[in-house]
């Protein structure tokens, strides 16, 4: 195993990668990942969620599943995912500073979710900042940011009455989920402020396999 | 009600049309509908699947539901909505030439239909969205997943399956939807190879 790039990735933050075919990239913590891949060079053909659960047949995605691109190509595959007490989304977007205002114009019943940590404030930027101040030197625009593939997000969906809920549940011990690349990637990357769970850092591992 | 348009959109082609706030559009079918709307003043500022649901908390949509866009703005909210047999999608994305292809390659086109397999479509929804909204200068890449209007999914929230269904209006049901901020609406009529695709029909009116 040759290590490419290894980088701690502090909560609130975003960072981006260059993966090129063949190499890995593992993605460790214990509370919600934004990962955002891109074609590179081309930044156009971008991850889609949609084409992912449509190929799969699946609203999640584990071990052997592929991310898809909006042009129904594989970007990336897992081959490892080390977290078992839930679930990775594919139904959220990213968190925003203008979703944090809008829930707080509807007043302290919007914050209840989050009352076990006796919130009394939002954060004042998300992920969809984190991931436009990181591809601004790839000229990615904020509305080309695709919704991620949100690792480590466990979310409770009931499939008949259409409920979908945030949940706390998350990685016990430090889980990590390992891709490889099916192409060259642009990987844009945000520790998620995780307002349900707290946000932590995350770290990165960009690699050769031996 | 005063009428601005109504027209037929025939099976597997696709129309756009600029609905101005305050404006309704019915979509009337009884298969698939492919409905992505843009920010007119911005057509940067796209339909957003999750979003939409995110605001909600929901992954179906009908009466009362709004249509967010990626910078959070409501669109369109839904106004009436007569389909009772199933729910609208917001997890898949369109059909296009490229999927059907990877789905016959994969021998993955009888998940697909009731029937004995019939004829692959040489193009989908997203290429009759591609056509529609050229005289826009939207790229096909740029057209966001839709709001998939009478197309009922089977989703277990618990192991993740998402299946489809022969699940559609059993007789002409409608979607009613008014625009929020002025609007570019487009849509097609998808070929529903699940069920066979039929034609839509679309009135845009002044309430």
């Amino acid at each position: 195993m040759k290590t490419i790039k290894q980088d701690t990735i502090p909560s609130n933050t975003g960072r981006t990668y260059i993966v090129k075919q063949g190499q890995h990239i593992r993605v460790s913590g214990k509370t919600i990942v934004d990962f955002v891949p891109f074609a590179y060079p081309n930044v156009r053909e971008r991850f889609d969620q949609s084409r992912t659960k449509a190929f799969h047949r699946r609203i999640f995605i584990s071990t052997g599943d592929y991310l898809v691109s909006k042009f129904n190509n594989p970007m990336l595959k897992i081959v490892e995912d080390t977290y078992k007490e839930g679930t990775h989304d594919l139904q959220r977007g990213t968190c925003n500073a203008r979703r944090w205002r809008m829930l707080e114009a509807q007043g302290p019943e919007a914050l209840k979710p989050y009352a076990h940590r006796n919130l009394t404030k939002l954060p004042d930027h998300g992920c969809w900042e984190n991931l436009t101040e990181a591809l601004k030197p790839f000229n990615v625009a904020a509305e080309d940011i695709p919704s991620p593939f949100n690792i480590f997000m466990t979310l409770e969906i009931d499939g008949k009455t259409g409920e979908m809920r945030d949940t706390t549940i998350r990685p016990k011990e430090t889980a990590h989920v390992d891709m490889v690349a099916e192409m060259d990637c642009l990987l844009a990357i945000s520790a998620c402020p995780d307002m349900q769970a707290g946000g932590k850092d995350i770290d990165i591992l960009v690699y050769e396999a031996d | 009600m005063k009428i601005i348009r109504q027209e037929t959109i025939p099976n597997n082609t696709g129309r756009a049309y600029v609905v101005k706030k305050g404006e309704r559009i019915r979509v009337s079918g009884t298969t698939i509908v492919d409905f992505v709307a843009f920010n007119h003043a911005n057509l940067r500022d796209r339909f957003d699947q999750d979003r939409t649901k995110a605001s909600q908390d929901k992954l179906f949509l009908s009466k009362g539901d709004f249509l967010a866009s990626k910078a959070n703005r409501p669109m369109l909210r839904i106004v009436e909505d007569t389909y009772m047999e199933g729910t609208h999608d917001l997890e898949k994305g369109m059909c296009s030439t490229s999927s059907y292809q990877i789905k016959a390659k994969l021998g993955k086109l009888d998940q697909h239909q009731e029937g004995p397999i019939g004829e692959v479509p040489d193009h989908g929804c997203w290429e009759n969205l591609t056509e529609a909204l050229k005289p826009w200068g939207i790229a096909p890449e740029d057209i966001p997943n839709p709001f998939n209007i009478f197309m009922t999914m089977e989703i277990d929230g618990k192991t993740g399956k998402l299946a489809h269904t022969a699940i559609r209006p059993s007789k002409p049901a409608y979607v009613e939807l008014e625009a929020e901020i002025d609007c570019l609406i487009g849509i097609s009529a998808c070929p529903d190879t699940t069920v066979g695709g039929k034609p839509v029909d679309i009135i845009v009116y002044e309430n």
